[in-house]
């Protein structure tokens, strides 16, 4: 799956992002670094406040970073210019968690994907329309929806639009922030299935930001764990799920309720203690050794780094090296 | 007990305009038994919310008709008064809804939400021993610092600490029936985990009931006794909860438990 | 697979036809223009003409009103205060329209700083009393229609301003906006095409407030003798008239009254109308 020669599609090192909150700073992205192929999918995980969303939004320079390199096809994107950015964003587009919110409530769907167009003066009336039916089209919308506005729409229907929007200027890279939230499984899985039809087509690249770990497990070649503004755990996402190595992985893959009763009553999930500490505090040593029932004495005194445990597979955690 | 808490038989609910009455439930029964765990599931707008609703009459009449009975403990909901009603919410039925900050007013401190309920049903206790009880419930809720809570206000705490302060809230007045709407839904994983885990503790210490709303059937999985399957504001299957997931039989239930599965794909 | 759904959308003119509150206070307002316009077309009178063997008759078939102490034709003079107070309403829209709308804007896209400072000098204006400001424009100015719409809407259209920027920090921070940011929109379409467009709507509800406001202060510092003076008859200095002699001649006082009461009731049942209309859609969809 990864092709290791060739230049990677999405290269970020070192992201960091602080938000002032009054006198005090919020450090919403700690040395984020990670490494996107070409074709790839990749998801992000975490809970809320892990900052997946705002690894997301600053990618895009949606949210400028406080520090960080973030190369796109060899381009340092931070160094760009407004216009040349802006030129830039046709490569790589965003789908939004709430698809309703994402449009606005004044548009019809024929609007709402002729934006990119205008915006970019790329193609003129009549190529416009005809590529505005493809990509309905593509989508699985049929030509009527043109004339329907925003909140005529099922959530399903909303999102399949956010796609089609996002595919309009031919990006290399879509970043999907919490797709499925909203959704109801069966529709979950009509869009999941889109999405996965769309890369095979088109050799799209996706991060795919989810709360949802065990959606993620077949839809990503690989998964990130974040916690606390941090990478904690990186790796093929099968092993990820299947064998998890930081503690806080595995109380959230071990928290996911399966559909199987049988297996429910012998799963005992694994218990942390108290809540993810507010972002304000950022202590010494590992941001997990609050609640982490495998804290021991170097954990609160040293941040762990990531390391390679297995092939592709790393985690930050004193405890899974030298074993 | 062979005598059900609640039984509900042949509900209806419309939805009156002024040219007609659409029917939003139709022909609901279920019963729930005490000490058991109820699972509600179906997609959005099948009319689950609509039915917890129903049971606890919190549905304007002016727009909302009612047809059925809701037996509770023997006696029909639907023919009490206003009065007799407001003596069974909360203290003989308690409500936990998605939103937890919908259950919290902002401009009061937890202590005085939290003790409204108990002093209301316990008139002639004082301050002191209301205090008391509501520190307890806290400490029973896994909420760390308990004595710190009760003097805060809802905005400095996380989601999955006031769904367990709305969750205590709910029980302080030792309910025998907790209608729980999508109680998990807003929450991050590893708390909905918790709150489950809650859930089926209180169960076995009060012999509390619980009808679980939820569209999620790993949630469903987790910690329900049975399951009724909602399409559409019709029940479309009852059945224990390994007949629902092993057994299915009605072709939506299967449709539905497909879809989990296919969106999961896990490994057995 | 998928269901056709039956279209849902109406447009806010439409959605407002429903209205029957907003629809009464449009038709008070055009019977209220009819009545300016006939009445000037059709009187046989004019608002200043005098007429000193018929002094203050009652309403009767020569005199629809009545007359005041000078003999002048009530109705028609109730005529002539309501195309004053017409006017007023559109000096009062250009004015907020203009330096509201603008000045909102600015305090809103300027950078956070900016944009406070902005509001906070405008704080200081706004606490100026509007009757300090219409006597010293009077004193400067003298007395007149022109010295009355400055006193007026000089503090007036602070009100739009902190409205037109509230609304635009909300939508600024919308996920609609960010999308089009991320397709690669410039500011300036983002300005013109998702965030004004989307501000229509608290802007016409603010003016159903503004007008009546003016209107009625009008009225009032005409009423104090401020402003208009006679013989120009705006519904104020009738009043003012009409009050020392209501005991015997009350007709003087209810017309102009009674007017100025109508027209402050039509556009409340507007801003009711709008209110409901603008309530089911999320943000505000115009025709």
């Amino acid at each position: 799956m990864q092709n290791e020669h060739n230049q990677p599609l999405l290269q970020v090192t070192g992201l960091t992002k602080s938000f002032k909150s009054g006198r005090h700073v919020i450090a919403a992205l700690n040395g984020v670094s990670l490494i996107l192929s070409s074709g790839e999918v990749l998801g992000i995980g975490g809970e809320s406040g892990c900052g997946k969303s705002t690894l997301g939004k600053v990618i895009l320079r949606l949210i400028e970073p406080s520090s960080g390199s973030i190369r796109f096809e060899g381009k340092e994107l931070l160094n760009l210019s407004q216009s040349r950015l802006r030129v830039e964003r046709q490569n790589m587009q965003m789908i939004f968690q709430n698809p309703g919110g994402s449009f606005n409530p004044r548009f019809n769907v024929k609007e709402i994907l002729s934006e990119p167009f205008i915006i970019h003066r790329s193609i003129q009336e009549p190529q416009r329309s005809e590529r505005i039916k493809d990509l309905l089209d593509q989508v699985g919308l049929e030509r009527h929806f043109l004339e329907r506005y925003v909140h005529e729409l099922s959530g399903g229907q909303k999102q399949r639009i956010a796609i089609a929007r996002a595919l309009a200027l031919n990006p290399r890279l879509i970043i999907c922030d919490e797709p499925f939230s909203a959704l109801d499984a069966s529709i979950q899985v009509q869009i999941i299935r889109l999405l996965e039809k769309l890369q095979k087509e088109l050799g799209l690249a996706y991060i795919l930001i989810s709360h949802d770990l065990s959606a993620m497990r077949s839809f990503t070649d690989r998964m990130v764990i974040m916690y606390f503004g941090q990478i904690v755990e990186t790796g093929p996402s099968r092993k990820v799920y299947d064998q998890p190595l930081h503690p806080y992985t595995q109380a959230l893959i071990s928290a996911i309720p399966l559909p199987n009763p049988q297996l429910e009553r012998l799963r005992k999930p694994i218990v942390l203690k108290g809540e993810m500490p507010s972002l304000l505090k950022a202590s010494k040593g590992c941001p997990f050794q609050g609640r982490c029932p495998k804290a021991i004495q170097i954990c609160k005194e040293v941040s762990p780094a990531l390391k390679e445990i297995n092939p592709g597979h790393f985690t930050a955690c004193h405890l899974s090296c030298g074993k | 007990m062979n005598e059900s808490l609640l039984n509900v038989d042949r509900l209806n609910l419309f939805l009156t305009t002024t040219s007609s009455q659409i029917p939003l439930l139709q022909g609901v029964n279920f019963k729930i038994n005490q000490g058991e765990i109820l699972g509600l599931v179906g997609e959005s707008g099948c009319g689950k919310s609509l039915t917890a609703q129903s049971v606890l009459r919190l549905l304007n009449p002016r727009y909302f008709k009612i047809t059925g009975t809701i037996k509770f403990k023997g006696e029909d909901l639907l023919l009490l008064s206003e009065r007799s009603l407001r003596q069974v919410r909360g203290s003989a039925i308690g409500l936990m809804s998605q939103d937890p900050s919908s259950a919290l007013n902002p401009t009061l401190k937890i202590r005085t939400q939290l003790l409204e309920g108990f002093l209301k049903v316990n008139p002639g206790s004082s301050h002191k021993d209301a205090n008391k009880v509501g520190i307890e419930w806290l400490d029973r809720m896994h909420i760390p610092n308990s004595l710190l809570r009760m003097q805060q206000y809802p905005h400095e705490l996380s989601g999955g600490t006031k769904q367990r302060i709305a969750l205590a809230m709910a029980l302080i007045c030792r309910p025998s029936l907790l209608l729980a709407d999508e109680p998990t839904t807003a929450l991050d994983v590893t708390v909905q985990a918790e709150i489950l885990l809650l859930f089926k503790e209180l169960v076995k210490e009060y012999a509390l009931s619980i009808l679980l709303i939820t569209h999620d059937l790993g949630v469903v999985a987790n910690c329900c006794d049975r399951v009724i399957v909602m399409r559409a504001g019709q029940i479309v299957e009852t059945g224990t909860v390994d007949e629902i997931f092993f057994k299915p039989r009605h072709p939506y239930t299967q449709t539905l438990l497909q879809a989990k599965q296919n969106s999961i794909q896990y490994a057995k | 697979m998928q269901r056709i759904v039956p279209r849902l959308h109406r447009t806010a003119w439409q959605k407002f036809q429903q209205q029957p509150m907003g629809m009464c206070g449009i038709y008070l307002l055009v019977a209220l223009a009819l009545f300016v316009s006939l009445s000037g077309f059709f009187s046989p009178f004019r608002y200043d003409e005098i007429h000193l063997i018929a002094k203050n008759h009652p309403p009767s078939l020569r005199f629809w009103f009545g007359t005041d102490d000078l003999g002048r034709d009530v109705l028609i003079r109730t005529s002539y205060g309501a195309y004053i107070s017409l006017c007023i309403a559109l000096a009062t829209v250009i004015i907020d329209l203009i330096l509201g709308f603008l000045i909102g804007s600015l305090a809103a896209l300027s950078g956070k700083k900016t944009g406070e400072c902005l509001m906070r000098f405008l704080d200081i204006f706004y606490s100026i009393p509007t009757l300090l400001i219409a006597i010293l424009l009077s004193v400067i100015l003298g007395s007149g229609f022109f010295s009355i719409v400055l006193a007026i809407n000089l503090i007036s259209w602070i009100t739009m301003a902190r409205i037109v920027r509230g609304q635009l920090l909300l939508l600024k921070e919308m996920d609609f906006v960010m999308a089009s940011r991320s397709l690669g929109a410039s500011s300036s379409r983002i300005l013109f095409t998702h965030l004004l467009p989307n501000t229509w709507g608290p802007i016409m509800l603010t003016l159903t407030m503004t007008i009546p406001s003016a209107i009625f202060s009008e009225a009032f510092l005409s009423f104090l003798g401020l402003g208009i003076q006679a013989p120009m008859a705006s519904w104020g200095t009738m009043a003012h008239e009409g009050l020392a002699a209501f005991q015997y001649y009350p007709w003087r006082l209810f017309f102009p009254a009674a007017f100025i009461s109508i027209t402050m009731l039509a556009f409340y049942l507007i801003g009711e109308g709008l209110k409901k209309s603008f309530n089911n859609a999320p943000a505000m969809n115009l025709p």
